[in-house]
């Protein structure tokens, strides 16, 4: 395989890695310096994340990310061999669960002993060297097997005494973008296709390979700049026929068009951005959407309004037609998702792609004008489902005395209930504990949580309630449970029958009132934090509007 | 409303809130079960089938002392989804010897037609502005409060015939002063007011950036449960002021075709802002035309 017989043998030989600020140079002065950096003789401060930073003095550790096939794993070898270190390598084969890390690595990393141990074994007399871990392709640790792996691998980062290299892809996965505020960050770029060209030249004439450098070049751009991908190409061509012409290899380099995953952050970019749609055919567009199919509309929804379009250059009025055109394919394609997930029609996929990005790539194609942003949309809905269930517990509560609906408890009982019940308490503390929550039967719990009061108001509050707790005639957590509507008449019943029954129930509820009351207190906390006024705290369904 | 003795279903529709469900409550006999399926979202379906059957199919135990039939009250049926409907519909015609179904909606438009003509079709109309002028004089008599006719006038007209609003801004009017002013302002819900916001907001400025910021404050609404119909037609409401007789209908056009497709779809956000991007768009151009004719 070429692949290994021309693997480079020295850091000069590394396709775009030979200058003075390159990665490869970087990487070395770190390892070399590591030693000196880490002893605990200097002083060191953690770099702002922004500072352009060459040494990485801080880091403990270095974290090589690019693409597949630029040179990562080469790189870091060749350092290691360069600085006379050795490498312990771990990669995506190894599992490297929390357990299995913790376990193994860490007694690796931080015993010498062991290290002089093993190489006495093998017979050489380098009892003293320098040992170097090598992580290989962290994003992969993300499976079920490596549960926890990243964490690990931080914590072993704290207190290694050994530096550690990681390697991965996408330098902009959550999991990674955790584990490079540890590292020394070094990102490998895609060599140009004249770099690698002439390395792959030197390696067509050593071969006594035939190929025209536009054919060469073909190869080059079809493999995505992957070096370790092109030789594959050569060595697999080579063994068919000893001269290769442009067109053949166009053919084929189109064919061999390496599939690689991005990130809903790229997607997004490149399904607004007029430069990426040079040369891209309709097809290539949809499968933009496929890169992940369930957040990348939501991306594309977030950020469409932040796309300047081309065709619409200083004209507001066509401007604002682009938008209303791409906010309508963006429902068209809400439509399609409803239909997709409730009928599980699944073929309908490609159309929702058309909709939810194509169509709103080419109306506002152009260019975005701020960063890309994670869509709200998803906090929002589930702020939204946490109010929806408080409302629900509320009606719950409040159904035995009043009719209303759910909506009609949001639209017009929130705020006047809020006025009636909670600023009493907010304004006059203890003293204004009044008896309107006993006549829409809210039972204790439900309310404390909800409000932020100080906690001795509380504590008053949760009293008066309690002794008047007698004469709530029955539990609320048999409504709950069935739902059904208990007449008047019953209740009487109930209040002289069942009695003593109940002070035990109630019991049961202020346990729970006391265990939500821990919870929330919390929260409490942070909205304080938030700065927003107590009174705006009163209930859960305050409406925030107050303060916009 | 003698409907105890009919063959029928009942099916009671009207704004709210009218006075459906007093109406029942007043009626109905002590032995009637009442049930709110939607309440569990999209498993309403599993309500029907399963509490609802056993309750619809099972005898009474002692025909003789009782009515040989069970009353089970439906309430929100138009915000059962359409499965839980369909389930509804043979239950409703199989188990007629054992059990009566009241169903309350506000609207009928969202039942399906299967279930229509199933039901004996009550329509309670919401109570007029002098009714509930009148209602809030009794309650606040029986409260021993003296309420000021211009001050009633105003609740009802701001109440928007919804006469629970009207006592609950009675309250609240109470609490913010009392004796009562005759011309003291009606506080207005705060959700409405933020509406109004929005809607200003979007008249004020046309651009990508103005519906983003509008974005955040549909999603401030949704977030608080203000359900996106009461969204949208308050938006058309605030909007139309500002157009002219043509625009006019083409605004409440877009409106209903967008509030139409956000019932087949499922992320509200996505058509409200639809519609207001569409509204930006023609808005813009008719000022812009409009301007041109002055000079």
């Amino acid at each position: 395989m070429f692949v290994d017989r021309y693997r480079p043998v020295s850091l000069k030989n590394i396709i775009g890695q030979q200058g003075e600020q390159s990665n490869a140079k970087k990487l070395l002065n770190w390892l070399k310096n590591w030693a000196n950096n880490q002893s605990g003789a200097k002083k060191l401060v953690r770099p702002s994340p922004w500072a352009k930073d060459n040494t990485g003095a801080y880091f403990k550790a270095a974290l090589l990310s690019g693409p597949p096939g630029v040179g990562k794993t080469t790189t870091a070898h060749l350092v290691s061999k360069e600085v006379d270190f050795d490498v312990v390598e771990l990669n995506a084969s190894d599992t490297r669960s929390k357990k299995a890390l913790s376990e193994e690595v860490s007694e690796l990393l931080s015993n010498k002993s062991l290290a002089g141990y093993a190489s006495e074994r093998s017979g050489s007399d380098a009892t003293s060297r320098n040992r170097v871990l090598l992580m290989d392709e962290v994003d992969g640790m993300a499976g079920n097997e490596d549960r926890g792996g990243v964490q690990e691998l931080i914590a072993l980062i704290k207190g290694s005494k050994i530096p550690i290299i990681c390697m991965c892809n996408d330098r902009n996965h959550p999991k990674i973008r955790s584990l490079a505020n540890y590292c020394f960050d070094l990102r490998f770029h895609k060599p140009r296709v004249e770099q690698i060209r002439g390395a792959m030249m030197s390696v067509c004439f050593r071969e006594g390979i035939k190929i025209k450098p536009e054919a060469l070049d073909q190869m080059i751009v079809g493999s995505n700049q992957d070096i370790r991908q092109v030789l594959h190409h050569l060595s697999l061509w080579s063994a068919d026929q000893k001269v290769l012409d442009s067109e053949a290899v166009k053919k084929d380099s189109e064919l061999s068009k390496k599939e690689f995953k991005i990130g809903p952050w790229d997607v997004c970019m490149k399904v607004f951005s007029e430069s990426a749609h040079k040369g891209m055919s309709i097809h290539d567009k949809v499968s933009l959407f496929f890169h992940d199919y369930s957040i990348g509309p939501l991306f594309i929804q977030e950020n469409y309004l932040k796309v300047s379009p081309h065709c619409a250059r200083g004209n507001r009025n066509k401007l604002l037609e682009q938008v209303a055109k791409t906010a309508e394919v963006l429902a068209d394609s809400d439509i399609i998702d409803k239909a997709i997930r409730t009928q599980s029609a699944w073929s309908l996929l490609p159309t929702q792609a058309l909709y939810s990005s194509v169509c709103p790539g080419q109306y506002m194609e152009g260019h975005l004008s701020a960063q890309v942003e994670f869509p709200r949309w998803l906090g929002n809905n589930s702020k939204k489902n946490k109010f929806d269930r408080l409302s629900q517990e509320l009606l719950t509560h409040m159904r035995l005395r009043i009719s209303a609906s759910k909506q009609d408890i949001v639209t017009d009982y929130s705020s006047r209930l809020r006025d009636a019940v909670v600023t009493p308490l907010v304004t006059k503390g203890s003293e204004g504990v009044t008896g309107g929550c006993k006549c829409y039967y809210l039972v204790h719990d439900v309310h404390v949580s909800k409000s932020g009061l100080l906690s001795f108001v509380k504590a008053a509050f949760t009293r008066t309630l309690n002794k008047e707790a007698h004469m709530t005639p029955f539990s609320t957590v048999s409504i709950a449970k069935k739902s059904s509507r208990v007449t008047q008449e019953d209740l009487e019943l109930l209040d002289e029958g069942e009695e003593e029954e109940e002070e035990e129930e109630d019991d049961d509820d202020i346990t729970k009132g006391g265990m939500i009351k821990v919870g929330k207190h919390s929260q409490k906390k942070a909205s304080t934090s938030k700065g927003s006024e107590t009174s705006s705290k009163g209930k859960g369904r305050v409406f925030k509007l107050n303060n916009l | 409303m003698i409907f105890t003795y009919s063959e029928l279903n009942i099916l009671c529709c009207g704004d709210t809130p009218s006075k459906k469900k007093l109406e029942i409550f007043t009626i109905a006999s002590n032995y009637h079960i009442m049930v709110n399926p939607s309440d569990a979202n999209f498993y309403d379906r599993c309500v029907i089938q399963e509490i609802i059957k056993t309750a619809a199919s099972a005898q009474q135990l002692d025909p003789s002392g009782q009515r040989e039939f069970k009353v089970v009250v439906l309430t929100e049926v138009d915000k059962l989804t359409k499965d839980a409907q369909h389930a509804l519909r043979r239950t409703m015609e199989k188990h007629i010897g054992t059990c009566r179904l009241i169903l309350i909606a506000n609207s009928t438009s969202k039942i399906i037609p299967a279930i229509l003509s199933r039901c004996l079709g009550v329509r309670v109309p919401a109570p007029t502005e002098k009714e509930i002028i009148s209602i809030l004089q009794t309650v606040s008599k029986k409260e021993g409060l003296s309420l000021p006719l211009p001050l009633a006038e105003n609740i009802a007209k701001k109440s928007n015939r919804n006469l629970r609003r009207a006592l609950l801004s009675l309250e609240a009017c109470k609490t913010q002063q009392y004796p009562f002013s005759p011309t003291q302002e009606v506080v207005a819900p705060d959700w409405e007011v933020f509406l109004r916001k929005t809607a200003t907001a979007i008249v004020q400025e046309q651009s990508p950036n103005s519906l983003f910021k509008v974005r955040e404050m549909i999603y401030e609404l949704l977030i608080h449960c203000i359900p996106p119909e009461v969204i949208f037609k308050g938006l058309l409401k605030e909007l139309v002021k500002n157009c002219d007789g043509s625009l006019k209908c083409e605004v409440t056009k877009m409106a209903a075709y967008h509030e139409h497709r956000m019932q087949l779809g499922s992320k509200a956000i996505y058509h409200v802002e639809a519609f207001i991007a569409a509204f930006m768009s023609v808005y813009k151009r008719f000022m812009e035309e409009s301007m041109s004719d002055i000079f």
